[in-house]
């Protein structure tokens, strides 16, 4: 369209009474909210597998509500917020609800979110056409992480402090300015009150930033539709059903069923997946005999301790997540579903088992029989990657049907 | 592929949480453990009572009011009652006299608070148990630890991580004077005292376990109708 | 996979035909899973409000008990009740009978001194303007108080005299524990 044509009013509903067409006529909300959530021709045969991206959509809206019902009582200062903690548990009416809530909704954020990337690489939904909806689900899982790392330090206990120590410690690697960089992050010549105030700032608008994403996450994939189990274009307009009802109510019954362990954890066992550690205030002369950060970090933290040179370390650990970016292009075949891929389906699932593996490294301590798993694990992680484009090459596919 | 996928993943946190070292305590019976269980009234005030008279010497309880104990289950008179012969204020945490710079002094080290004890160690109340009698002036047995003897102004106790704790044995045998008549032995003073601890880290565990089951009913209820939905609605997709 | 094509659902699954057995199971399905799931939403928002209220710590303070002892005859003291000044004027007795005397001239919330305290010497009210909340100072031509803020003026018993403010100042609720300490709240 060019700016030098002429510009032609569209004739608009007058009569506010006809409220749908009015607004429509000045806002086409209504109608874009229609297109994404009723109309939206999803394809039929559709698995289970495809509940976990609306599931992450409302984890996420659960993290942003219980988090700002938290901010209301939280204090953001080194000398009150480990007891401005104490003081919603135990002062705050429902106070301990909302904390444990956000507290275990991070860690189900996380697994539902590790679900649905393991989805996609399985049924090859990273692949043309739908690798920027893959790029920018990889966008939103970094800004997932930081946001989990530094919510993670608001408590100020001991396994906050040192987890930040640890963590911005990192970026100390960077050639030539990294001790400035780690100094200005600190605000301070350590993790102190100016870090945990801008922290929290970041954990506040973080998710927000990640709505965003999401938006541009749905906006590319409502372009081409999902991808479905088969990994072929569907074509026919039978393939594809509205969204309303038939997703909405899967997707209802869904949430149903992953509410019933998030109850349980969030009313039985809220520390579950906490760390006894952070019960105690920050102690910058004390660090915990045992450090270790949130589960869902684990295989990553796994690579940094596999490898004994620092800024090698710290660059296959950030490596392990970027690669993600570019499995798109690693992943040459024009299959898509691990169906139909033997080989590839083999390979799936053995680096799963050994993205586990290295889990279950970073959850122990880097000593003894550990080491040595954890760097196998490590060049396991990467040979995946590498295998892709060689993969692609010499796999005999088995057929693909036309249709579903 | 999915239950696979699915249980790959929550394989994850529940490793991360087994491989945390468990040290090997006792387990004990706690009033506040299982299905049927509660605060139990007479525990917590035999307990209230060491912790009062026995740990309040060095330790705080600092995010601990009197009238906190309501919620336990004390009445208001009670309570009244309680805060007066302590000669404190109902809404007063519960402090030590005893100055930091002279627990400094006096044992090299200020004694933690104790409102969050449970939470703040691996074991929570077994391992409070395990410490408070855990104490031995066995020679054989310290001798096996510190050949070279123990550290000065340490005292040895067997559940302490490294063995050598500054803290002396708080407990002897009739240290307090239960007033149901309970003898206060050591093992009975560090049961009371390990609960209302338990007490004292999680005053809303039980508010919130009898949340957690009417949840559960009506997220039972709730999937189930949402199961049938969902099947009445694919009913005319899914025609195999 | 089936090749049979969904028949085309009317937009709304809660509503069926007449005489259509499975559609009427199916609205009322739908319909019971909706009712369901919003009642309990409903129950999920009462926690986060009930966040917002004052929460126990606040609550423990709500009572207030102050010592009269320190306050000399004719002085008056401010205190802090719940966020809120509260003026305690330990009236003499001529003070006491001229507060009497001003009843006549109370006529915009009209209420008898006696009514507005327990033991007449002492003056217990709220230092809150009943217009908009600011705190009025001593003065005014009733020898009360009157209002830094709109100028409402009040008499020796808080009685509003004067506009903008439509109500005399509040009392608020105490009792004497004894004779020398009243608790608030």
């Amino acid at each position: 369209m060019s700016s030098h044509q002429d510009f032609t009013p569209k004739p608009v509903e007058k009569n506010i009474r006809n409220t749908y067409r009015w607004l429509e006529d000045r806002l086409p909300i209504l109608s874009f909210l229609s297109d994404a959530l009723v109309t939206y021709p999803a394809p039929r045969n559709l698995n289970y597998m495809w509940n976990f991206g609306s599931l992450a959509g409302i984890a996420l809206v659960l993290q942003i509500l219980t988090g700002i019902f938290l901010a209301m009582h939280y204090k953001g200062d080194v000398n009150l917020a480990f007891d401005s903690i104490q003081h919603i548990m135990r002062d705050v009416q429902w106070g301990w609800l909302i904390r444990n809530l956000h507290m275990v909704g991070a860690s189900f954020f996380f697994i539902v979110v590790y679900i649905h990337m393991a989805r996609g690489l399985y049924y090859g939904s990273y692949k043309s056409p739908r690798e920027v909806l893959w790029g920018l689900g990889v966008i939103i899982f970094l800004l997932m992480m930081a946001t989990a790392f530094m919510g993670y330090v608001l408590p100020w206990g001991q396994m906050s402090y040192w987890g930040a120590t640890v963590i911005t410690n990192l970026l100390s690697v960077i050639p030539f300015i990294g001790k400035y960089v780690v100094v200005w992050l600190w605000g301070g010549y350590s993790v102190g009150d100016p870090t945990l105030t801008r922290f929290y700032a970041f954990h506040f608008v973080l998710p927000f930033v990640i709505i965003g994403v999401v938006v541009l996450h749905l906006w590319a994939l409502h372009l081409h539709r999902s991808n479905n189990p088969v990994g072929i274009d569907l074509k026919r307009a039978k393939d594809y059903i509205p969204f309303h009802p038939y997703y909405t109510i899967k997707d209802t019954f869904g949430l149903g069923v992953y509410l019933i362990p998030f109850t349980l954890m969030v009313f039985f066992l809220p520390e579950y997946l906490g760390h006894p550690d952070n019960y105690i205030p920050a102690n910058p002369m004390v660090t915990p005999a045992h450090i270790v950060p949130e589960w869902y970090f684990l295989p990553f933290y796994a690579i940094l301790r596999a490898i004994p040179i620092k800024e090698i370390g710290v660059a296959a650990m950030f490596g392990s997540i970027l690669v993600l970016f570019f499995l798109p292009w690693l992943d040459s075949s024009p299959v898509r579903s691990a169906r139909f891929r033997p080989l590839y389906k083999q390979i799936y699932w053995l680096f799963l088992i050994n993205f586990v593996v290295l889990g279950w490294c970073g959850a122990n301590p880097p000593e003894g029989m550990f080491v040595i798993i954890a760097r196998v694990a490590t060049v396991l992680y990467f040979s995946f990657f590498a295998l892709l484009p060689v993969l692609a090459r010499y796999e005999k596919t088995k057929p693909l049907p036309a249709t579903i | 592929m999915k239950f696979l996928l699915i249980a790959l993943t929550l394989l994850l946190p529940v490793l991360a949480h087994a491989s945390e070292g468990e040290a090997a305590l006792p387990a004990q019976n706690w009033s506040f453990n299982g299905l049927r269980a509660g605060w139990n009234k007479a525990e917590l005030y035999r307990g209230y009572t060491v912790a009062t008279q026995v740990c309040m010497s060095c330790h705080s309880f600092k995010y601990i009011t009197h009238r906190d104990l309501m919620r336990a289950g004390f009445t208001e008179a009670e309570v009244k009652a309680m805060a007066k012969s302590m000669n404190m204020d109902l809404n007063a945490p519960l402090l030590t006299g005893l100055a930091p710079a002279d627990a400094q002094e006096t044992y090299g080290k200020v004694p933690p608070d104790l409102s969050m004890m449970n939470k703040a160690r691996e074991g929570g109340a077994d391992y409070v148990h395990a410490v408070l009698t855990g104490f031995s002036e066995d020679p054989a047995l310290i001798k096996e630890h510190f050949p070279d003897g123990l550290p000065a102004g340490a005292y040895f106790n067997k559940a302490f991580p490294g063995h050598a704790i500054a803290m002396p044995p708080p407990l002897q045998e009739g240290a307090v004077t239960y007033a149901d008549g309970t003898p206060a032995t050591v093992e009975q003073m560090a049961h009371d005292v390990a609960t209302f601890l338990q007490w004292t880290a999680e005053p809303e565990r039980f508010e919130r376990q009898r949340m957690g089951v009417f949840v559960l009913i009506y997220l039972a209820i709730f999937t189930l109708l949402a199961y049938l939905s969902k099947r009445a609605i694919w009913k005319d997709v899914k025609g195999h | 996979m089936a090749t049979r094509t969904p028949k085309p659902h009317s937009p709304s699954v809660d509503e069926a035909p007449i005489g259509d057995v499975d559609a009427e199971r199916r609205a009322f399905l739908v319909n019971t899973t909706t009712a369901f799931g919003v009642a309990g939403a409903a129950c999920v928002a009462l926690p986060f409000i009930q966040s917002m209220n004052p929460n126990r710590a606040v609550q423990a303070l709500a009572t207030l008990d102050v010592h009269l002892g320190d306050i000399a005859e004719g002085t008056n003291k401010t205190v802090l009740w719940q966020g809120k000044p509260v003026f305690i004027w330990h009236r003499s007795p001529a003070q006491v009978q001229q507060a009497r005397a001003q009843d006549s001239k109370a006529t915009m919330d009209p209420q008898p001194d006696a009514d507005r305290t327990q033991k007449p010497d002492w003056l217990v009210v709220l230092g809150i303007c009943t217009h908009l909340g600011c705190v009025p100072m001593r003065g005014g031509a009733e020898d009360g108080w009157r209002c830094p803020c709109h100028g409402s003026q009040y008499d020796m018993s808080g009685r509003v005299i004067q506009g903008p403010a439509g109500k005399n100042l509040e009392v608020p609720p105490y009792r004497f524990l004894d004779d020398q300490t009243i608790r608030i709240g």
